[in-house]
C-alpha cells in the first residue's frame, strides 16, 4: 500500500498502519532470537512461535509490545536474569479477538501485566503519572458510558470509529493519582501498541468521551506513522509552551498535541454535521472546536517557529495545516 | 550469561527511532494531560494487588532517551 498522509480518518490505511506495526514486532522478535542463538547459544521458550504467530497475522494484546521494550531493554543493559523472567512472561501472552475490549484498570489480568501497564505509561521523569483503577462502586459505570459514547460514534462519524476500532484494542479505564496536584484526560503509550487509557472520572458527557477518542486516537495514529523515524529531531532538552498542557513541552509533545487538536476540530465539526445532537450537545460541541481551533493555531506557531520536522512530520503537519487553514478565525 | 549480546538497534522497533538520532534523548516527551486537581479532590491510593510482580527497571541514558521519545502521551483536561 502506498501510505497516505491525508488528513481524515482512513480504516484502510489505519489497518494497514496496525498490520504494519504487528509485522515490526515479528521481525523484531524473530532477530532477538537469531541473535540470542547466535552468541549465546540461548533459545528462549516459546519466542520462535511467537515469531511464526504474529508473522501469519495472530493478534496479539498491547502487553504483547510492552513486554517486548522491556525485554529489549533488559538485554541491553545485560541484565538476562530480568530478561529470562520477562521470556517467560511474553512466552504466556496468547492471542486476542479483533473486537474491541473496554475493561477498567483492575480488570487487567494477571497483576503482573496491571502493574506493566502503569509503569509503561509513567515513563516521563518530570510528570510521575500513577494510573489506578476506578472505585469499585463505580466500576461498571465508566464502562457502559464509553461504550454507549462509542455507538453513538459509529452512527455520527464512522470514518473515525473505523479507524479507532483498526488501531485500538483495548480501552483501560483508569483513574489518577491526584496527590502531584494534577488529573489527566486520557493517555496512550507506543511502547504499548493498541491500548487507550481514559480517565473514567472525567468526561462526563458523550461529546466530551467522543472528544476524548478522537485526541487518544490521534496520538496512537502518529505513534503508527513513527517506526522509521520520528517526527521531530529537536534536542530533547528544548522546552516549548504547549497548546495543551500548563508546563513546558519538548518539541514531540507540542507536534502531537498540535495535531491531535485539529483531529479533535474535524471530529467535532463532523459531530455537527451529523445532525444527531441535542441543543445543548450542539453548544458543548460548538465550544470544544473552538478551544481545539485555538489549540491547533497556537501549537502549529510553536512547531513552524522553532520544529525541525522529519519528512514523516513534514507531511503529516502539512495535511493538519491543510485542513485547519480555512479555520484561522474563530 | 556472562557473555554480553551485541544488538543492532536499527533492527529493533522503538529503538531504531533512536539510530537516527543518536544525539537527541529527548527527555519528558511523555504526555500527560495535566490539569490541577480540583480542591479537595480524593487522593487515590494503589491498590496493593496493582504492585504485586512490579519491578524496579534500571533507567539510563539509553532508557531515558528511549522511552522519552515514543512515551506515554497523555491528554490534558481543559
Amino acid at each position: 500500500m502506498n501510505l497516505s498522509f491525508s488528513f481524515p480518518p482512513n480504516g484502510e490505511r489505519a489497518r494497514y498502519l496496525d498490520s504494519r506495526m504487528r509485522s515490526e514486532l515479528a521481525n523484531s522478535i524473530d532477530y532477538l532470537g537469531q541473535a540470542l542463538d547466535d552468541q549465546l547459544g540461548e533459545k528462549p521458550p516459546g519466542l520462535a512461535e511467537l515469531g511464526e504467530r504474529l508473522k501469519r497475522g495472530d493478534l496479539y494484546p498491547p502487553s504483547t509490545f510492552g513486554l517486548y521494550y522491556e525485554i529489549s531493554s533488559a538485554l541491553m543493559y545485560g541484565d538476562h536474569a530480568s530478561a529470562a523472567d520477562l521470556f517467560r512472561e511474553l512466552s504466556l501472552e496468547r492471542p486476542i479477538t479483533p473486537e474491541l475490549k473496554i475493561v477498567t484498570l483492575d480488570q487487567i489480568v494477571p497483576p503482573s501485566k496491571l502493574a506493566r501497564y502503569q509503569r509503561l505509561m509513567d515513563t516521563d521523569s518530570e510528570t510521575p503519572f500513577h494510573i489506578m483503577p476506578p472505585q469499585p462502586d463505580e466500576a461498571g459505570k465508566p464502562v457502559e458510558r464509553f461504550r454507549a459514547a462509542f455507538e453513538r460514534l459509529q452512527k455520527a462519524v464512522p470514518a473515525l470509529a473505523e479507524e479507532f476500532e483498526a488501531i485500538i484494542r483495548e480501552v483501560i479505564l483508569v483513574v489518577g493519582d491526584k496527590s502531584n496536584g494534577y488529573d489527566f484526560a486520557g493517555g496512550s503509550c507506543y511502547l504499548l501498541w493498541g491500548a487507550l487509557f481514559i480517565n473514567a472520572e472525567q468526561h462526563a458527557t458523550d461529546v466530551a468521551m467522543i472528544e476524548a477518542m478522537a485526541h487518544e486516537s490521534a496520538h496512537s495514529l502518529l505513534f503508527g506513522f513513527t517506526i522509521e523515524e520520528p517526527l521531530v529531531e529537536n534536542q530533547g532538552d528544548e522546552r516549548y509552551t504547549s497548546p495543551l498542557r500548563d508546563d513546558p513541552r519538548p518539541m514531540d509533545g507540542i507536534y502531537h498535541a498540535t495535531f491531535v487538536s485539529a483531529r479533535m476540530h474535524w471530529a467535532m465539526s463532523r459531530l455537527l454535521e451529523s445532525n444527531r445532537l441535542s441543543s445543548e450537545e450542539i453548544s458543548l460541541v460548538v465550544a470544544s472546536r473552538e478551544a481545539d481551533r485555538r489549540s491547533f493555531w497556537n501549537g502549529f506557531e510553536t512547531v513552524r517557529q522553532y520544529g525541525k520536522l522529519s519528512e514523516t512530520g513534514n507531511k503529516l503537519m502539512a495535511s493538519a495545516y491543510d485542513y485547519m487553514s480555512p479555520f484561522q478565525r474563530a | 550469561m556472562n557473555k554480553k549480546l551485541v544488538l543492532d538497534q536499527s533492527r529493533l522497533l522503538g529503538f531504531k527511532l533512536l539510530v537516527k538520532d543518536p544525539g537527541n534523548p529527548f527527555a519528558g516527551s511523555a504526555m500527560i494531560g495535566k490539569v490541577p486537581a480540583p480542591v479537595g479532590a480524593k487522593v487515590g491510593k494503589i491498590p496493593a494487588a496493582a504492585l504485586i510482580g512490579a519491578k524496579v527497571g534500571k533507567v539510563d541514558r539509553a532508557q531515558v532517551a528511549f522511552s522519552s521519545i515514543i512515551g506515554a502521551k497523555i491528554g490534558k483536561v481543559a
